[in-house]
This record gives C-alpha cells, sequence and structure tokens, in this order.
C-alpha cells in the first residue's frame, strides 16, 4: 500500500485490524521513534501542514466498524473506523441519528469526524461533535489505552480531555471509540429554498435549525414535530420547500461539499457573523453558513490569502487553508493560529513527550 | 502571616483591598459545601487583569497558594482555601463589558452574576428589537448569586441544560491570567478557534490552571412559546421510568426536573410555597418550547406519554405566573431544605438515565442504613442526582454518617456507569474519589496537564487530582 501525504511518502503503512494490533503498532513507533500520521478513511488526507517527517502511517479505517446504540439514553457508542453512512443506517434503524452535518460526511469515518471536530450548519442548533462528545477511547504512542469521561450526559470529574481530543487531528492519540449524543429522528424535516440571500436578523428570525447559502440561494433546513415546521415555513412566505427524504437528499448534498472540495484550494474562513458578510472573499465557489459566521471557498490558488487573513484577524476571526498544493502550503501555517501555540505545544507535549504524532502537519 | 507579603498585596491593590483581620477572613473559610473551614491567611480584590497578574507573580515569589473565588457558592469545597494562603476575590470584576447582539455574544467580567446576563440581554433586546430576544440558557440553582467566573470554574449546569447544554457548551473566549502572570486570549466571539480547545480545557479546571478575567459567553435565541407541564407518581422509580419514556420520544424538552415527597414538603413550608401537591411520592416539571402551536403540540405529546407511564395527574400550567411559580419552587429547593432539617450534604452523581429508579432506591436504602434522611431534587433528564442527606451538625457522628453515605452514593454511581459529579465539580471534597473513574495513567496526564500552566502548583492545590 502507497500513500503520498503532500507529496511525501512514509517508509511504513500500518494497516491495524484491531485495538490490540494498534497498541502494539503504537509501542513500535515509540520504540523506534517513528514520525508518525494517523489516517482515518483518508478523505481528510490533504488537510494539514506539509509534514516535517514521516516514517509511517496508521490506517485506522481498516478496524472493525461496531457501532452500539442505546435509545433510552440517546446516545451511541462507536469505533472511530465506522464509516459516517454506516452509523447513519444503524441509527436510523433504532429511529434516531447523530445531529452533524460536516463537509465530506459521506467519505469520513466517525473517528475522522471527531478527530477534526468538523461541522456542518446544524452545529448552530447541535453544536459540534466536540460538545457532543460524551466518552473518548484514545490509544498513546507507547501503546496505553485511555479513556475519557464517563460516558453520561454530564459529567465534570477531572480536567476536560475531551475537548482536547477532538479536534486535535490526531497528534495527542489514536481515537479507537466515541461515545457521543444522539438525537430522536424528527417528526418532520423541511428545506426551504428561496433565490435569495437574507440579511442575518431576518434569517434568524425564521429560526432554522441550519442555513446555507450557495450561488445567490438560500437554504433553510427546519425540522421539529409538523405543527413546529408549518409554523416556521409559514412566517417564510414564498420558496420552494422539500420534505422528508427529498429534503434529506438535498440536505446532505449540499452540506457534504464534494464538489467545492474537488477544486484544488479550499479555503475557511471563521468570524464572528455580523462580520462575515465583509469578507473579502476571493473568487470562486462558496459556501456560507451565515449563523455561524462561516464561509468556504474555493479558488485556483491562495493569492489573496494574505488580505483575507490580515481581515480576518482585524475582526478576531482566522482563516484555514483546509486544502492547497505542497508548494503553496510550504511556508505558512494552514491553520492560521495566532496565539497559544506555546500552550498547544506544551499540552501535546504531555500527551506525546517525544513529539511523535502527527509531524508538525498541526501544533 | 508573613506581613512583607501584605504589604506587597497592597502595593498592587491598594491598602483598601486587602484584608488581613481575622474576623474579615472568617467569611473566606469556606464555601458553600459549608462541611469543613479553613482560614486563608489573607484576601485580595484586584481590579483588573493586570492587578490579578501582579498577585499571581507575588504569590509565586512568596511560594504562597492562590485560591480564586467568585462568590463562594461551590458545594464541592472548590473555593475554599485548604492550604491557607491567598484567596483572591474577583468580586470588583463585575461589570458587564459588552452585549453583542448582532454576534450572538455577551462579554462579561468574572465576577458578574449569572442572572444579570439575562437582565441585560433583555434590556438590549427591548432596544433593538429582535423578537423574541435572547438568552443566556447555562442556569444553576444559584443563579441569582454565583458568578460566570465560577460558573466558568466548575462548568456549572442547570435546568435549561438538558437541551442546551453546561456552561461550557456557551463559552466562546476567555481571558485568563497564568500562573507566571501571563494574560492570555483563548477563542473570542468567532464560533470556532484555531487549535486545540484551551478554552474548553480551561472551563471545569476549577481555578487550578489560573484566573478567569473575562469570558465571551454565547446567548441563544428564545422561543414564542414555553410549555410547563406538572405531573405526580405513586413512586420516584415511576417517575424516573416515565423520563426515559419522554426522552426516548423525540420530544426535546427545555428542562426535566424530579422533585421527590421530602422536597416538596421542605419547599411547601417555605416562603416559595407554589401550591405543589405534598401528598404525592414524586414530582416532575417539564419545560417545552418553540413556536405557540409547535410547543402545544409537544405539550400534548409530553402529557399523554406521562399519563401511559403511570402519573395520576397531569397539569399544564394555566399562564407564565404559574409557571414561574412552579419553577421559583423548585430553585429555591436547596434553600428551603432548613424547615425539614438543619444541614444537608448534597451530592452531585450522574447515571445513565434509565439506572434512575434503581439509584433512587439505592440512595434511599444507603442513607437509611446511616440512619439518616433523604430528599431528592436533581435534573431527572440529564440523569444528574442530587441527594440532600439531612444532618444535624450538632451531632458530630451525625455530619460524618452523612459524608459517608453521600460517599457510598457517589461510589454506587460509578458502579451504575455514571460520574462522581455532574455539574458541582471534583474540588475538594471528592478528589480522593477521582480514581473511581480514572487510571493511574490517565491521573498522571491531568497532572502533566496541570503543570503545563501551573508547574509550581501555585493556584487552587489540593483541589481536582488526588
Ligand atoms: C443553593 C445552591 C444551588 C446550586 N445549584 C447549582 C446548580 O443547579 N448547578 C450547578 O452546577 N451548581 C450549582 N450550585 C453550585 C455553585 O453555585 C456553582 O458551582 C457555581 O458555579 C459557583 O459559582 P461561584 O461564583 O460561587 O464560584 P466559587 O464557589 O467562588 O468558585 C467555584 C470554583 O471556581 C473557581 N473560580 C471562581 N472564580 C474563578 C475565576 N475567575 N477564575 C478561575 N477560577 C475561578 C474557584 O476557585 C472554585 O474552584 C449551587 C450552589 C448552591 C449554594
Amino acid at each position: 500500500m502507497s500513500i503520498a501525504v503532500d507529496g511525501v511518502e512514509p517508509r511504513y503503512v500500518f494497516v491495524p485490524r484491531t485495538v490490540e494490533e494498534l497498541l502494539d503498532v503504537l509501542a513500535v513507533v515509540e520504540r523506534d521513534g517513528l514520525n508518525t500520521l494517523i489516517v482515518g478513511r483518508g478523505s481528510k488526507l490533504f488537510m494539514g501542514n506539509v509534514p516535517r517527517r514521516l516514517d509511517a502511517l496508521i490506517v485506522v479505517g481498516g478496524m472493525q466498524p461496531a457501532v452500539e446504540v442505546d435509545e433510552d439514553e440517546l446516545v451511541f457508542s462507536s469505533s472511530a473506523s465506522t464509516s459516517y453512512d454506516e452509523l447513519r443506517r444503524e441509527l436510523n434503524r433504532h429511529g434516531l441519528r447523530w445531529p452533524v452535518d460536516p463537509p465530506l460526511a459521506r467519505f469520513s469515518s466517525v473517528g475522522g469526524i471527531v478527530a477534526s471536530n468538523m461541522y456542518g450548519p446544524m452545529a448552530y442548533w447541535y453544536m459540534t461533535p466536540r460538545d457532543q462528545l460524551l466518552r473518548v477511547r484514545l490509544a498513546l504512542v507507547g501503546g496505553s489505552m485511555t479513556t475519557w469521561g464517563a460516558g453520561v450526559i454530564k459529567d465534570v470529574a477531572g480536567y476536560n480531555v475531551r475537548r482536547l481530543v477532538a479536534g486535535s487531528m490526531g497528534v495527542l492519540g489514536v481515537i479507537t471509540e466515541v461515545k457521543m449524543r444522539a438525537a430522536a429522528l424528527p417528526e418532520e424535516v423541511a428545506v426551504a429554498v428561496l433565490d435569495r440571500t437574507l440579511d442575518l436578523r431576518a434569517l434568524r428570525k425564521l429560526k432554522p435549525v441550519g442555513a446555507v447559502e450557495v450561488d445567490g440561494r438560500s437554504y433553510m433546513r427546519f425540522e421539529g414535530n409538523r405543527a413546529e415546521v408549518e409554523y416556521r415555513l409559514g412566517s417564510m412566505g414564498a420558496g420552494d420547500v422539500l420534505y422528508g427524504r427529498e429534503a434529506e437528499e438535498l440536505w446532505g448534498d449540499l452540506t457534504s461539499m464534494a464538489g467545492l472540495f474537488s477544486e484544488p484550494v479550499v479555503l475557511k474562513v471563521v468570524a464572528p457573523p455580523a462580520n462575515l458578510s465583509a469578507a473579502p472573499l476571493p473568487q470562486g465557489k462558496t459556501f456560507r453558513v451565515p449563523m455561524l459566521g462561516v464561509a468556504y471557498v474555493a479558488t485556483g490558488s491562495i493569492v489573496g490569502l494574505n488580505d483575507l487573513r490580515a481581515w480576518a484577524s482585524s475582526v478576531g476571526g482566522h482563516v484555514a487553508v483546509l486544502k492547497a498544493p505542497p508548494e503553496a502550503k510550504a511556508h505558512m501555517d494552514v491553520w492560521d493560529i495566532r496565539g497559544n501555540r506555546d500552550l498547544m505545544a506544551r499540552v501535546k507535549e504531555a500527551f506525546d513527550p517525544r513529539g511523535l504524532l502527527g509531524a508538525g502537519r498541526y501544533i | 502571616m508573613d506581613r512583607r507579603l501584605a504589604r506587597a498585596l497592597a502595593s498592587i491593590v491598594g491598602e483598601e483591598n486587602v484584608l488581613v483581620d481575622p474576623a474579615e477572613l472568617l467569611v473566606y473559610e469556606a464555601d458553600g459545601s459549608l462541611v469543613t473551614a479553613t482560614r486563608p491567611d489573607v484576601v485580595v480584590f484586584p481590579g483588573t487583569a493586570e492587578e490579578v497578574a501582579g498577585v499571581m507573580r507575588l504569590a509565586r515569589e512568596f511560594g504562597v497558594p492562590i485560591v480564586p473565588r467568585g462568590s463562594g457558592t461551590s458545594l464541592s469545597g472548590g473555593a475554599q482555601p485548604v492550604r491557607g494562603g491567598i484567596v483572591l476575590s474577583l468580586a470588583r470584576m463585575n461589570r458587564i463589558l459588552e452585549v453583542d447582539l448582532d454576534n450572538e455574544v455577551v462579554v462579561v467580567e468574572p465576577a458578574v452574576i449569572n442572572a444579570w446576563v439575562n437582565e441585560a440581554v433583555q434590556r438590549a433586546g427591548y432596544a433593538i428589537a429582535i423578537d423574541p430576544g435572547y438568552q443566556y440558557a447555562p442556569d444553576p440553582g444559584s443563579q441569582r448569586v454565583s458568578t460566570v467566573g465560577g460558573n466558568v470554574g466548575h462548568n456549572s449546569g442547570g435546568i435549561k441544560c438538558f437541551k442546551y447544554g453546561v456552561t461550557v457548551n456557551h463559552v466562546r473566549g476567555l481571558e485568563v491570567v497564568l500562573p507566571n502572570g501571563e494574560v492570555r486570549r483563548l477563542g473570542g466571539k468567532a464560533f470556532e478557534a484555531p487549535g486545540l480547545d484551551l478554552t474548553g480545557l480551561f472551563v471545569g479546571s476549577e481555578g487550578t490552571l489560573g484566573v478567569v478575567t473575562k469570558v465571551t459567553i454565547r446567548v441563544v435565541p428564545l422561543f414564542e412559546a414555553v410549555k410547563t407541564i406538572l405531573a405526580t407518581f405513586d413512586s420516584a422509580d415511576a417517575a424516573g421510568s416515565a423520563v426515559s419514556a419522554l426522552v426516548r420520544s423525540g420530544v426535546r424538552p427545555l428542562a426535566v426536573e424530579l422533585m421527590d415527597k421530602e422536597a416538596v414538603e421542605a419547599v411547601e413550608s417555605g416562603p416559595y410555597a407554589a401550591g405543589l401537591p405534598r401528598d404525592a411520592e414524586a414530582l416532575l416539571l417539564i419545560d417545552v418550547e418553540g413556536s405557540e402551536p409547535g410547543a402545544s403540540q409537544d405539550a400534548e405529546k409530553v402529557a399523554s406519554i406521562l399519563r401511559a407511564h403511570g402519573a395520576n395527574m397531569v397539569r399544564l400550567a394555566s399562564d407564565g405566573d404559574e409557571a414561574q411559580k412552579w419553577w421559583a419552587a423548585r430553585k429555591q429547593a436547596f434553600g428551603a431544605m432548613g424547615f425539614v432539617g438543619p444541614n444537608y450534604v448534597v451530592e452531585d452523581g450522574t447515571v445513565p438515565r434509565k439506572a434512575l429508579p434503581l439509584a433512587l432506591n439505592r440512595i434511599r436504602e444507603i442513607v437509611a442504613a446511616h440512619g439518616l434522611r433523604v430528599a431528592n431534587v436533581f435534573h431527572a433528564g440529564d440523569g444528574n442526582l442530587h441527594p440532600l442527606i439531612l444532618y444535624d451538625e450538632r451531632d458530630p457522628a451525625q455530619r460524618d454518617a452523612a459524608l459517608r453515605a453521600g460517599e457510598e452514593v457517589l461510589r454506587m454511581c460509578v458502579e451504575l456507569g455514571g460520574t462522581i459529579t455532574g455539574e458541582h465539580g471534583v474540588g475538594w471534597h471528592k478528589r480522593r474519589l477521582l480514581p473511581l473513574m480514572y487510571s493511574e495513567v490517565e491521573l498522571d496526564l491531568m497532572r502533566r496537564i496541570k503543570a503545563v500552566f501551573d508547574p509550581d502548583n501555585v493556584v487552587n492545590p489540593g483541589k481536582v487530582l488526588p
């Protein structure tokens, strides 16, 4: 198996099939001092700084998928390797769902979504995977297994390591299993399409669960009981409305952003929501999530990035370069982490004292 | 106490903001847990982050501990100066700095009282007419006295947290002073900050990583209608089972609270009596929200589920006033305990929701075995128990028995797959129990995280970690 990361080929690719094998691999990583990257299903392999050193890849996506659903508690446990689609089907069979709609969901593993803390427009109501994470099992370099969180809805015992692990891009350890809050399938789902965009206040007033702007159109998702959804749609006035499966399909296609991510450069702009409309976005395909103050832009190059970053910085936001050719990424921090890098690096060190995970991709 | 320290502190914050008189220090000996007391050497009241930083540097220099303190309502000994030293009270830093509804955030100094945020948001909401306005959702029972900084310290929960999440889910950004005196900004007004979630790590760190001097919190839009439902049951178990059925049904209630007969008896004996039925073994108080028709449909569904699961009586509050009276009674339940027993120890374990009936039975057995009585009033939707174990402090043996019973209850919670603390924090009282939940490898990792921020163990030593 050969996988290059930003053009850099690792010497070894480990594909453990079980947690035990993974722990053995992590012992070898420590013993031999291997600079290692963790990969789930590889859908986000383009994300991150160009690796400084790369000895080994650990592909977690090859491990046995497993999902356990607890309808009474409205929670589920999933192995990191389970694909988003497998999980969705399994939860739906129980009348439940994982209320997230991150980019590339259909190509992602559950572990990858949690490790990147990628979220979509529904995060306005349901927040991010980081907020929904109740327990995480994390294998450390050297081969010890750790568990963070009791797995119940409320738990403040000890430091909130869960929140560090979610979004850590595999630099603290390998996520093997997560337990998350689920939600019941709503009685009604509707997506309304308007052929114009709305002022932020007007949009908020309609109370969608999430809203997206693409190509000058607004897509608003409503869900809840029938009376609630009809009420919201009624207060919106004109527009096309899709319900049920059709609505879900449209929403899934939109929020997965497969087309946008097929372009060579993808930027993610995050700003306080009221500032977003003033962002000097470069030309290209855009996907805006106005209620969150997030926009994705796909372009041909990173021209204009510095100006955009300067603007974002001036309003308290940032611009991550999610995707770009290695030569364009070589001399920048793609994440746009400005402050507190030193603290982050030292926190990482607490988990991975020799700095073997991540190879400079993230922190 | 080293007089040089007091003088040096006074040079930073001004003499009038330093307390050394033993009579005045008395107030700072304990916090809301009121089970143990230890006197600080000195209390300081800095007014700015820079002054906090100066105090931190001095503490390091003199090698004395610092205990950050908001209103001191911690129920885990979090704000108690267990090793003496400096109590750093944030009380003077109590301004609401900005209500920014365009970005759905509010920026506050740490000693702003939780309830003030909602008052400010409401006022701002009238002014710019965002209908129907906003709220700051985390609402601990102590919200009229506890500070946002203290809420951040313990990652506090509350009644509405069933739907909206706890404090950490509402904190967008922090300004913190590290033990070495550096002032750092974590996060901000944007939905997401790049890199590891240091903001999330700080929330719930109980003042052991540094001092919070500014908080940016998100506020959430209000709905047009809230419906409040009251239901009574023949047993607390039956009420617990009804909660499971309710949650499974797909309704997303705003709040689901349970009170048992002893708790109802207490509130109905006090000034917040709301006409709650005293004869029921348990009652549930539930809020649903949405548009008028949406909330009404949910309320009907809730009522029919509760009836199908053994409720004797189900009532919808006739109007907002009645609902408010019921909720005020619930929120005063801890305070009202004085009407049924002189003192109490309150525990805060959480169990999986479906284990609630079993846990409630076990609590009664455990407490009875110690010859004591218990009242239960808690966040049933979250499985977050709050047994109030009643005792009389004039009899030291009773106090010890109450503490032992409390510890047994927490062990039981962990055995049932839960935690020793759902929202009150580990603090001082529960740190010995942390190893029930974490292995030595995990505890060691937490110690290393502490050392990243506080290598000399200056801020709130003796808390959280065993
Ligand atoms: C009647 C009553 C009802 C309660 N109900 C609830 C409830 O429903 N839910 C709930 O979660 N809790 C509840 N509590 C517990 C308590 O009110 C909360 O933990 C509250 O958040 C503490 O706030 P405080 O301002 O009193 O903080 P304190 O008690 O002063 O401090 C709490 C902790 O935070 C640290 N701290 C305080 N300020 C700062 C700062 N600026 N920077 C860093 N660290 C700091 C302290 O060192 C301490 O560890 C209740 C308490 C009482 C007495």
